[in-house]
């Protein structure tokens, strides 16, 4: 295993007190916290820098550290604890699932899960709460109108002999009608494996809606380009449109503009307070000129008509 | 088939946050997160979304040693933030559509 020198990775000199190992690692924390750093390797630096402040802030994970640290700190072919060497502040015995993403230095000689969950929970030391797991679920919006059952493909991070690995688990899940982009389900029992069943982690699916070909989604609104020719938008036209669970008839009324919203009542998401609408958003689709015919057509068009649309800018 | 949920209630969520319920308490007073149900504190029942959030608040507070007021700035940053992200995809989308359109005019 690799030595891990915290006093380097949380850049203290090891006589630093508590105030500076602190400092330090609120600096760093800060700098590599995965929900703020723009750093392609922050999450692993930030997993590093709390491993190094998780023992360093603890006087006599601390001490144990210094010990180990003088034994074979120097060492480059890998490190193995002096003969004899017993830690009092670690009960590696049995993995520590919150330090699950800690070093094989860390859980060999610190991890003391143990404890924690003695205290927490305070239940016997052989006890521990498996992790939640979250990952995010594509759903089709035809999906989101009546439900539907997905199968679920994830790995597991379970813990064996200190080593941690990856279980593949299947599931067939039925998401509720109604459910949004950026809702979270809930999976009991689903998440890391825990000591025994009934404290296993849980799993989160986080939706994510999956871009439709022909609709846009704004709040439980579907919003639908509809393209017409100048004359259809002028004259008026009953067309049928498409709908997430079928056609309708929309009458599109004479003198229709660009960029108008045709409402259709009730076809769009389903929602707490019930379906939202569906928005046909007309665009006017001019024909390009291809024959003299239609040249001279429009050409009519414009002696007849004097509308300009750039009037209120003179 | 496996049983979904949609909420979680605050004996559970303590147990799996590895918290007691005051922290809870003081997440809910800071408005970082909405009981959706519940009279009393121990009755409380929390969306997973409101679970969410006092997780990631918990997380942060152990995590970065701030305070609860600096917390709850942070979390409204962060929610404020996922919005717009959740906005923008929605525009570049429609925008993308509406490019398409011009390009078969």
């Amino acid at each position: 295993m690799k030595f891990k020198d915290y006093y380097q990775i949380l850049q203290v000199s090891d006589t630093a007190d508590l105030k500076k190992i602190k400092k330090a690692y609120r600096k760093l924390a800060l700098k590599y916290h995965p929900d703020t750093s723009p750093e392609p390797d922050g999450e692993e630096r930030f997993k590093e820098v709390t491993e190094a402040y998780e023992v360093l802030k603890d006087t006599k994970k601390r001490a144990e550290y210094d010990e180990l640290r003088l034994y074979g700190g120097s060492s480059t072919d890998g490190f193995d604890a002096p003969p004899g060497w017993q830690s009092t502040t670690s009960n590696n015995q049995y993995q520590d699932n919150e330090h699950g993403d800690f070093s094989e230095f860390f859980n060999s000689f610190f991890a003391d899960r143990a404890q924690n969950h003695q205290s927490s929970q305070g239940q016997g030391a052989d006890l521990f709460k498996g992790q939640d797991l979250e990952m995010e679920l594509p759903v089709f919006l035809e999906e989101t109108l009546f439900g539907a059952t997905k199968a679920l493909d994830y790995h597991v991070p379970v813990f064996t002999n200190n080593q941690l690995q990856q279980i593949k688990k299947s599931l067939k899940v039925k998401i509720p009608a109604g459910v949004a982009d950026g809702k979270r389900i809930r999976l009991k029992g689903q998440g890391a494996p825990g000591s025994q069943d009934k404290l296993n982690g849980d799993l989160y699916l986080v939706i994510r809606l999956v871009p439709h070909p022909l609709f846009d989604v704004q709040g439980s609104n579907l919003i639908l380009s509809l393209p017409l020719t100048p004359w259809e938008a002028a004259l008026g036209i009953k067309l049928e449109i498409p709908t997430l669970d079928g056609k309708v008839k929309l009458n599109i009324p004479a003198n229709s503009r660009s960029g108008q919203k045709l409402k259709i009542k009730g076809k769009g998401l389903k929602s707490k307070k019930g379906h939202g609408d569906l928005l046909a958003l007309i665009k006017i689709d001019i024909p390009p000129l291809t024959n003299t015919e239609t040249k001279r057509l429009w050409g009519e068009l414009a002696e007849a008509e004097k509308y300009n649309p750039r009037a209120d800018r003179s | 088939m496996v049983e979904i949920t949609l909420h979680i209630a605050i004996d559970e969520l303590c147990k799996n946050a590895r918290i007691n319920q005051e922290v809870i308490l003081e997440v809910v007073e800071y408005g970082i997160a909405t009981p959706q149900s519940g009279e009393t504190l121990s009755e409380w029942i929390f969306d997973l979304e409101s679970a969410h959030w006092i997780k990631k608040a918990i997380q942060l507070n152990q995590q970065l040693l701030l305070d609860w007021v600096a917390i709850s700035m942070v979390i409204d940053l962060m929610k404020e933030k996922e919005k717009l992200i959740q906005e923008n995809d929605h525009l570049k989308s429609r925008l993308r559509r509406h490019r398409q359109f011009d390009l078969y005019q």
